[in-house]
């Protein structure tokens, strides 16, 4: 699986660059990355959920 | 502006210090929980700041499907692959490689990068924004 796995991984990585890319290239397509970001926090319940969510991805990078 | 500068400047700090930490350390706790406190305190006090217009008219379904298939794919490695996470990656499982390159003695510049991105989409979603009507 390593070899499908990793492929994957790469396959969406480059997804994440070409929609940014995009985004800058064509704006009124694809919306730019921080526009989502900021949209995905514009209600306080979401705001707090996505806190608590990015307070656990650096506990878990980094912390464990 | 100054707001600004003095996260990026204390994010360096922070990023560089997390980089000669190891996970399940005194210094990885202190380290990350200071991260946690500084975007606590900048999205507290950005809080009333202003709000982004929701005017934009491009399309942001194509972020949802991206994000939708790296959860899909994170949580299908972490279930296909207990016990075997090198044949089945997870994310956490592929920073942990970032662990590996050191320079001058243990420091890991891998792993400041990543702090330093993680404090970066911090700012992204918490941070100031500009008022409505500016």
């Amino acid at each position: 699986m390593t070899g499908a796995a990793d492929a994957i991984w790469a396959a969406l990585a480059a997804a994440v660059v070409g929609l940014a890319v995009l985004s800058r290239v064509r704006p009124d397509t694809v919306a730019g990355a921080r526009s989502v970001a900021r949209s995905a926090v514009a209600r306080p319940a979401w705001r707090l959920a996505v806190f608590v969510g990015w307070m656990w991805l650096g506990w878990h990078l980094f912390a464990r | 502006m100054l707001v600004g500068a003095g996260c990026l400047l204390v994010g360096v700090v922070l990023a560089v210090l997390a980089g000669r930490t190891e996970p399940f350390s005194d210094g990885a706790d202190a380290v990350t929980a200071a991260g946690f406190l500084l975007f606590t305190a900048v999205g507290w006090a950005a809080r009333r700041a202003g709000r982004d217009r929701g005017d934009e008219p491009a399309a942001r379904w194509p972020w949802l499907v991206v994000g939708v298939l790296v959860v899909a794919m994170e949580l299908a490695m972490f279930f296909a692959g207990a016990g075997d996470r090198s044949a089945y990656p997870t994310l956490s499982s592929l920073a942990d490689l970032l662990d590996r390159w050191r320079i001058f003695g243990r420091w890991q510049p891998g792993r400041s990068v990543l702090f330093g991105a993680w404090l970066g989409l911090g700012w992204v979603l918490f941070g100031p924004r500009p008022r409505e009507d500016a």
